[in-house]
């Protein structure tokens, strides 16, 4: 099967007519003249590994304001991996180790230097299993504000209000507030979980294939509150569902890692409707259309 | 035959079953036996000992009369102490090694030599503790030394058992907690610790009623039997150690003409004691499961 | 496996149309044959085989549309059907010039020709040639070649431009004869129509291998 491309090879393989993606060593720019958006994430050859075992290799990828970027590819190609880069979530994991930089608003996040709690408060994180704290639905929102001293309790109040107006739940919690939050059907919970988040008002929502344990309906719900809330926040999401990431993306990347599981990188960066229609690498087409993974 | 018609193989299986099911419910009732034989048995020879003064008043004529209000409420604050020294530090410890410590073949050999304190004998604890705070630190001997010695015991099984709750917290709320940018300090003490708290409480209920009926240590760290001691608190500090668990051994042996019934009351106190532990432990944990559901 | 079945389905469509292909040339073929030698059964069988080429484009479409939705194919394959969809459409309606051709050729079956038929036949066999060239096109996937097609559509016009300044001429000089010109000037019209939707069968296989529409066949007016 393939073996991992360069930045160079991946240039030199383009088809010809179409203007090479990306030098050595330089970013993908996705955007073309039309993107007004600025760059809110710029990741420079940004690699991860466990051990000795690569995971995640050089990969370098602007994230722009305001829009949805998903991240697909094969199980085990380090899309996951690469995503809690972002928020410094793979500090939790002893044996991983991060390398290249991560530029949030011109600050490298993955700098020793910069404390990975503040980063946290800036990129927020949705998980793939729906995890409320056992508590109330009032106090799994107000956990976050109370615990990093955002208010009295007045103000906590409404930002709890508000946080789940914004995550289209309050009309259906408005009398539950004080049930506990595993009281609450999977879909239900997973919107706590990102009303939870909103609370703290992060500029950044990570998503870790939020949908992938809910039913259709609850999905879709997920999927129109993303869209609703990308117009306030940026959100970056990991799904292996390419009809989701094609419905409710504006720009997608597709990761491939090698045969055995190393060395993930992002393998086709653009537009989603240029993804999804006129890829331009073969790979991205057989995935996409299902020829493999 | 008819698919429904039971076949040789099921009828084997079935008997196997049954048998088993059986065998299971004999050794449930093998094992409660015993427990009922002696809480009757000492139920029925101490009950008629026991009276208000034989709770609360002090001894008369060295025991032969009166009470043992003096032991029983310096076991108590003996108690206390251990729960006020060995519950914190045997917390904390054990959120330091399931939060903080580097994993790592240090990490797994310090919790196994923790595992292993839990088993040591309790007159290998005596004999430690009386040669820590007598030969090497020269205390006079007091109260709380005895205290001191048991809390050892009960921290072993309080470490042990608050990590293993502490552990079974689920990664998920962790990490959704720490996602929100909520330091790990905060993440560990709002949501590990409440999650793991029945855990917690039980086993340290556990080990403080173990701690309630040890002899041992109490024999080797030097207690005397009840007898003009003052009954202030600060005999904890001053006064040689009185626990019901020596008190009651000393009777035992003494051989003076203490009423039988009067040994089995004093037998009887210490049961009800290690019992009334054991049940506020289930209906703590009962309380504090039902609370979070409800909340 | 659901992309085998794909395969299958999609290869299916592309038969289909392939066949609508055959029907069209065939249509196109006799039509031009019953206006040659006056054959008027001839021409009342290509006006009755064109409900076939119809049905032929609903039967398609509907396909398309169930892969659409059963599938949610993506990239090449929705180009491919996207391009079947647009092809088929432009099939009929050639199979609809072609049954104007034949209904010209009922009208003219009762008098002998104005002049021998030269220039219409050899539109007519420029123009199936484009045809199955760019359905060949199609099937190898060959972006180049449909492109060198869209040439001979010079060539048809070219000779469009010819008939009609010859009958033109015809006309003036032999007014009686002016209704049958113009019916001939009508068929050779429908020929030269008939070269034009191949061209846009060409734009589409160059949409199809590129992934962007290209205007091939611009007027050189």
């Amino acid at each position: 099967m393939t073996e991992t491309t360069s930045p160079e090879q991946l240039a030199a393989s383009a088809p010809a007519h179409l203007p090479a993606t990306a030098s050595a060593g330089a970013p993908y720019r996705a955007a073309g003249p039309a993107e007004t958006s600025p760059v809110v994430l710029r990741l420079e050859r940004v690699g991860v590994k466990y051990g000795h075992r690569s995971a995640v290799d050089n990969v370098c990828m602007d994230i722009y304001k305001n829009r949805i970027t998903a991240l697909i590819g094969p199980s085990g190609c380090g899309k996951s991996s690469l995503l809690r880069c972002l928020n410094r979530m793979n500090d939790l994991i002893p044996e991983a180790a991060v390398s290249g930089r991560i530029y949030l608003d011109g600050v490298d996040i993955n700098s020793d230097a910069v404390d990975p709690v503040q980063v946290r408060r800036h990129v927020g994180m949705v998980f793939q299993k729906p995890n409320p704290f056992p508590m109330s639905v009032k106090d799994n929102i107000a956990f976050g504000p109370k615990r990093l001293g955002l208010g009295s309790r007045g103000r906590i109040n409404e930002i709890v209000e508000g946080a789940l107006r914004a995550a289209t739940l309050w009309e259906e919690v408005a009398d539950k507030l004080d049930q506990p939050g595993t009281a609450l059907s999977g879909g239900q919970q997973q919107r706590l979980c990102i009303a939870r988040v909103l609370a703290v008002n992060p500029e950044i929502i990570l998503m870790d294939e939020p949908c992938s344990s809910l039913d259709p309906i609850a999905t879709l719900k997920i999927e129109d509150l993303m869209r609703e809330l990308v117009r306030e926040y940026t959100i970056v999401i990991v799904t292996h569902n390419m009809q989701q990431a094609a419905r409710v993306s504006d720009y997608t990347a597709f990761m491939l890692a090698s045969e055995h599981g190393l060395h993930g990188q992002v393998i086709e960066y653009g537009a989603t409707k240029e993804i999804f229609t006129n890829p331009r690498d073969k790979r991205t087409e057989d995935y996409i259309t299902g020829r493999f993974g | 035959m008819t698919v429904l018609a039971t076949s040789r193989r099921h009828k084997r299986l079935d008997l196997l079953q049954r048998v088993v099911l059986s065998l299971t419910l004999l050794t449930t009732i093998v094992i409660c036996v015993p427990v009922v034989i002696v809480s009757a048995y000492v139920i029925s020879h101490g009950a008629s000992a026991i009276s208000w003064d034989f709770i609360f008043s002090g001894p008369v004529r060295a025991g032969r009369q009166g009470g043992f209000f003096p032991v029983i409420i310096l076991t108590m604050y003996a108690l206390l102490l251990v729960i006020a020294f060995a519950v914190p530090v045997g917390v904390l410890c054990a959120v330091y090694l399931a939060e903080y410590a580097r994993p790592g073949r240090l990490l797994r050999l310090i919790n196994l030599t923790i595992i292993n304190l839990a088993g040591v004998p309790s007159i290998v604890y005596g004999l430690f503790g009386a040669a820590l705070f007598f030969d090497v630190i020269h205390t006079k001997q007091a109260l709380w030394v005895a205290s001191a010695t048991l809390a050892m015991q009960a921290l072993a099984i309080i470490i042990t058992s608050s990590r293993e709750a502490l552990l079974a917290v689920p990664r998920g709320i962790r990490e959704g907690s720490l996602a929100l940018g909520v330091s790990k300090l905060h993440t560990t003490f709002f949501i590990a610790l409440p999650q793991a708290f029945p855990g917690i409480i039980t086993g340290s209920l556990l080990a403080i009623s173990r701690a309630a009926g040890e002899t041992a240590p109490i024999l080797v760290v030097g207690a005397i039997a009840a007898s003009n001691v003052s009954l202030a608190p600060t005999a904890v500090v001053g006064e040689r150690p009185q626990m019901l668990s020596y008190e009651l051994y000393y009777r035992i042996t003494e051989g003076l003409g203490l009423a039988d019934e009067r040994k089995w009351g004093l037998a009887l106190v210490l049961l009800a004691i290690v019992l009334v532990f054991n049940m506020s432990a289930l209906a703590l944990r009962i309380k504090i499961q039902s609370g979070v559901r409800r909340n | 496996m659901t992309r085998a079945m794909l395969e299958r389905q999609l290869a299916g469509l592309q038969g289909d149309m392939f066949m609508m292909g055959e029907m069209v040339e065939s249509a196109v073929e006799r039509a031009v044959e019953a206006l040659k030698t006056r054959d008027v059964e001839l021409a009342r069988r290509v006006i009755a085989d064109d409900l076939n080429i119809n049905r032929k484009r609903y039967d398609t479409e509907d396909k398309c549309l169930e892969l659409i939705a059963t599938q949610q194919p993506l990239a090449g394959d929705l180009r491919t059907i996207v391009s079947v969809l647009h092809v088929t459409v432009d099939l009929e309606r050639m199979g609809d010039h072609a049954e104007g051709i034949a209904k010209i050729a009922l009208m003219l079956a009762d008098e002998p020709p104005l002049k021998p038929y030269i220039d219409i036949p050899r539109m007519a066999d420029v123009a199936i040639d484009m045809l199955m060239s760019s359905l060949e096109a199609f099937k190898d996937r060959d972006a180049a070649r449909a492109r060198a097609i869209c040439d001979q559509d010079d060539q048809v016009d070219a000779l469009y431009e010819q008939v009609y300044h010859e009958l033109l001429t015809h006309m003036i000089k032999d007014p009686a004869s002016t209704q049958r010109a113009t019916y001939l000037i009508w068929a050779a019209h429908n020929l030269e129509r008939i070269a034009d939707r191949v061209t846009n069968i060409c734009e589409r296989v160059v949409y199809l291998v590129e992934g962007r529409i290209e205007e091939l066949n611009v007027s050189k007016y």
